[in-house]
């Protein structure tokens, strides 16, 4: 859950770095694996994280949440570290590790104090080749998972929600199909499917291994080589995935559900991201919703909570950082006796490019680029920013070029982007109380 | 949103609202040598680890010339400064029929102060990426300030302005209030929610840890006048303790001290909060909610933070039930059965009541199941105590997780209020390993047969489970 928390921060409210602040050096092994190594000396301890540029989009047709049920068996054992013994083996060395699945990407990671660094090394290298899949560690493994399920979306009127909407919003792109599977397909994957995802997708040549803390690129080369370079590569050649966006619908859908307690609404467009067409327009939406949806100083809370005081909260998300489309997200919570159908009659009225002003824009882009600092703190945080750029595909240089880019969105960036957003396709959802009328 | 919503992690530990307390404090850890051989199979593929040693950080104590004291860790390699202030006198400390007032308080402190309304307060803020938060726990309040060193000047002066002026506007305290209702409104469909307050309920009774949750009518009872008194009685030189870590010298900081503090008030007024150790059995309480999964609570009484023993139960609860994949809870419940995503355990070191509490999510058909093993293992754990080997592996993991502490500057400001708060003294970095290693495996065994007592294990279910 915090875990969550921070990637919330990451994606929609701290820039990525700029390369003058991280100290980021990049090389590439002989099996085509992408190493970024962070210098960060405050203390002695790294993160090191492997990422993997596969996850839920490329789970097959009718096996929604085989990437996600992988990554778990990931922790499961090798022969030469069986049974557990992986997060055993990092505990007593005073580790901290994780692992998460994304719709675009997979990542291992530990944090560990320096010099027990090659024993990660070691171990995170040899559950890229020599994983073991047994029935015995798979059955229970999936309850897991199941119960996973339970917790984050059958629990969660919300979660339940949201996966309508993206099905919705989606169509056929692989972006409708939830990260932890569908009820039933999840229950129905198999330890073979587990296995040949394993083996399609985990590769050095489809991997990044990052490393940030107390160390320099020259002493993590010939570690690197020596555990990570001596895996062989797939030899397949990867084509660019190819996403066919949806025919654009507007659509709306209501939910009632005895959890829910409050009237709220959201809208989601889908837009471009950082990678898909049209990605120059990704800046100027990083604007856009910094204009709107800041707390205290966007256009959302001074109109729907100051002004017209018919909303108890009320922002903006824009999520760019994905390998296909991204989204612009619109969310409020009702003022009691507020109807939903009134709020979006005004979320309508307020949706107008024209409101923006050149003070707004300035305003926006001095509260973006103030934050940059902050990520030399903290390398974990390095780490994760420079992982999930790779991940997608974006490189140093986009990372370099990042606050220059701000800069450059002019007025009528701003205003374009705004006005393309009212002819994207777009769900909107209305969670109600069981008994609303 | 997507983003948000669908990144899934492996393990992702839930804590309950209670055990926060003690996943910080045991986050302090001292490393030197300590690295634990493996288990025999895998000994020799392993790579040797070859321990360095670790420059242990400074922790100085500085007095400025108006008496306000700081513990600080200057740290020169990073542009950041965090300051992290404790004023003693929380959530429990509230009247009773105006539940939530420290919290109400704490979400107005930046919602505009002296000269500036909420708007242009938080303009400078952004405009200078310089973070304040404000919070209420149980039994203390939080202010927290970070900024570049380069703004170091300005962030102080607005933190100052920020706990000597807040303004609480009228149409401020509505807006918070309304942001209230909505939450308390919320936390009903919320089974995790639901279930940590029947547990404040049950377990504290009477005791102001069980009323801490305010309701729609105590919220509307706070006055302005109300909120003023917080910040007059709570926020004053003796009740406060600070603690600073980042790029600043203690020279440096001394003059921002007295700027910022020397002119609060001297002495605090606050209510005492008496000590309450709850009477519980080894019952099952079951509140019926229609969802798939049951949101579990469970523990009893606990261990306080000065005990003797407080390192062996920490050790110990780090074996049973504590964040790693090799305690024996996670191991029994999820990894062998499937019985659950989320276990774990926690003490909980509350000044006045501690606790070891722990939370489970099951599927209402194997909740049964689920708390059977957790039965059995904490009468297994009352019995028997620890292995040696389980308490080598405690120890080993949390000496040697020691640096991982020094990671951000915000977490090391906290750490260092943090130790002044328990008293812990301010060679309390030297000397962890020690206390540490220091423990035995029988004083680990005696311990175990103190801490853990099955007639007391009391669970909360909040869901439909099925043969309960």
């Amino acid at each position: 859950m915090r875990f969550l928390f921070f990637f919330f921060l990451l994606f929609s409210r701290i820039p990525p770095a700029n390369a003058d602040i991280f100290d980021t050096k990049v090389f590439t092994l002989d099996n085509g694996m992408q190493v970024a190594v962070i210098e960060n000396h405050r203390a002695p301890i790294v993160s090191h994280m492997v990422w993997y540029k596969t996850g839920a989009i490329d789970d097959p047709l009718g096996k929604s949440g085989i990437a996600h049920v992988l990554e778990h068996m990931m922790f499961k054992g090798t022969p030469a570290v069986p049974d557990g013994e992986f997060s055993k083996i990092i505990a007593r060395n005073g580790g901290s590790e994780n692992a998460f699945t994304s719709l675009d990407y997979t990542a291992y990671y530990q944090n560990i104090a320096k010099d027990r660094l090659e024993l990660v090394m070691f171990l995170e290298s040899d559950r890229m080749k020599n994983l073991r899949f047994s029935q015995k560690d798979f059955d229970p493994e999936l309850e897991v998972v199941k119960e996973e399920r339970l917790m984050r979306i059958e629990n969660n009127p919300a979660s339940l929600l949201s996966e309508h909407r993206n099905r919705l919003l989606w169509g056929e792109h692989p972006y409708a199909r939830p990260v932890i599977g569908a009820k039933k397909e999840l229950s129905a994957l198999t330890l073979e499917d587990a296995k040949r995802f394993y083996q399609t997708h985990y590769t050095p040549d489809n991997a990044i291994l990052v490393i940030a803390g107390d160390v320099s690129a020259e002493e993590i080369k010939p570690l690197a080589e020596k555990y990570y370079g001596r895996i062989p590569p797939s030899r397949t050649a990867r084509s660019k995935k190819q996403f066919t966006l949806p025919y654009p619908v507007r659509s709306r859908i209501e939910m009632r559900h005895p959890q829910i307690k409050l009237y709220s609404l959201q809208r989601f467009y889908i837009v471009p991201s950082y990678l898909s067409e049209n990605k120059e327009q990704s800046y100027a939406y990083t604007v856009l919703d910094n204009i709107l949806g800041t707390y205290h100083l966007g256009k959302m809370y001074k109109h729907f909570i100051i002004r017209q005081k018919t909303a108890r909260s009320a922002g903006t998300n824009y999520s760019g950082f994905s390998l296909s489309n991204g989204t612009f997200g619109f969310y409020i919570t009702a003022q009691e006796n507020e109807s939903l159908n009134d709020l979006e009659k005004e979320l309508d009225r307020f949706m107008d490019p024209d409101t923006v002003t050149q003070k707004d824009l300035d305003k926006a882009k001095k509260r973006l680029i103030a934050d940059i600092e902050y990520l030399n703190d903290n390398p974990e945080t390095a780490a994760n920013i420079v992982g999930s750029f790779y991940a997608l595909g974006l490189s140093i240089e986009d990372l370099k070029n990042w606050t220059a880019n701000i800069e450059k969105v002019t007025l009528d960036d701003v205003k374009k982007a705004y006005a393309d957003l009212l002819k994207a396709p777009s769900v909107t959802t209305y969670m109600m109380p069981e008994n609303a009328p | 949103m997507k983003k948000i919503i669908l990144l899934f992690l492996c393990f992702c530990f839930v804590y309950p609202v209670c055990v926060k307390a003690a996943t910080s404090k045991s986050g302090i850890v001292v490393t030197r040598k300590n690295h634990k051989k493996n288990t025999g199979k895998t000994e020799l593929a392993l790579p040797k680890v070859r321990p360095e040693s670790f420059h242990i950080p400074d922790v100085q104590k500085v007095v400025s010339d108006k008496g306000i004291e700081a513990w600080l860790i200057e740290e020169k390699s990073t542009p950041v400064i965090s300051v992290s202030v404790l004023f003693k006198g929380g959530k429990a400390s509230d009247p009773e029929r105006l539940t939530g007032l420290s919290v109400l308080a704490m979400s107005l402190m930046d919602e505009g102060s002296g000269r500036y309304s909420a708007e242009e307060f938080s303009e400078i803020l952004s405009e200078k990426a310089i973070g304040l938060s404000f919070s209420a726990g149980s039994d203390a309040l939080y202010a927290g300030m970070e900024t570049l060193r380069k703004n170091k000047e300005d962030a102080f002066d607005l933190f100052r302005l920020a706990l000597t002026s807040p303004r609480f506007d009228r149409k401020a305290i509505r807006r918070m209030k309304e942001q209230m209702y909505a939450s308390i409104q919320a936390r009903k469909g919320n089974p995790d929610a639901v279930a940590a307050e029947r547990w404040a309920k049950l377990v504290y009774k009477d005791h102001p840890y069980g009323r801490m949750i305010p309701t729609k009518q105590t919220i509307r009872a706070i006055t302005r006048a109300n909120l003023r008194r917080v910040v007059k009685d709570r926020i004053a030189k003796d009740n406060m303790i600070i603690g600073v870590a980042g790029n600043i010298s203690a020279e440096e900081l001394k003059p921002l001290l007295d700027k910022t503090f020397a002119k609060l008030p001297e002495k605090s007024r606050i209510k005492e909060v008496p000590s309450f150790t709850p009477e519980l059995s080894d019952r099952i309480d079951v509140l019926s909610m229609d969802v798939p999964q049951s949101a579990v609570i469970f523990g009893h009484k606990g261990i306080a933070r000065n005990d003797p023993d407080f390192y062996a139960a920490m050790l110990l609860n780090y074996s049973f039930g504590g964040g790693s994949f090799a305690a024996r809870l996670f191991n029994e419940v999820r990894e062998k059965k499937g019985l659950a995503y989320s276990i774990s355990t926690g003490l909980t070191v509350n000044q006045t009541a501690p606790m070891i509490t722990g939370s489970v999510g099951s599927d209402n058909a194997k909740l049964a199941d689920a708390i059977k093993i957790i039965q059995q293992e904490w009468v297994k754990m009352a019995q028997e105590g620890p292995t040696e080997q389980e308490l080598n592996d405690a120890k080993t993991y949390v000496t040697g997780s020691f640096p991982l502490a020094f990671s951000s500057s915000a977490g090391m400001a906290s750490f260092l209020a943090g130790m002044q708060y328990y008293d812990l003294g301010i060679d309390y970095l030297k000397n962890y390993n020690n206390l540490i290693n220091g423990v035995t495996l029988e004083q680990a065994k005696e311990t175990a047969a103190r801490l853990f007592l099955p007639d007391s294990l009391f669970f909360v279910v909040v869901g439909k489970p099925a043969n309960l």
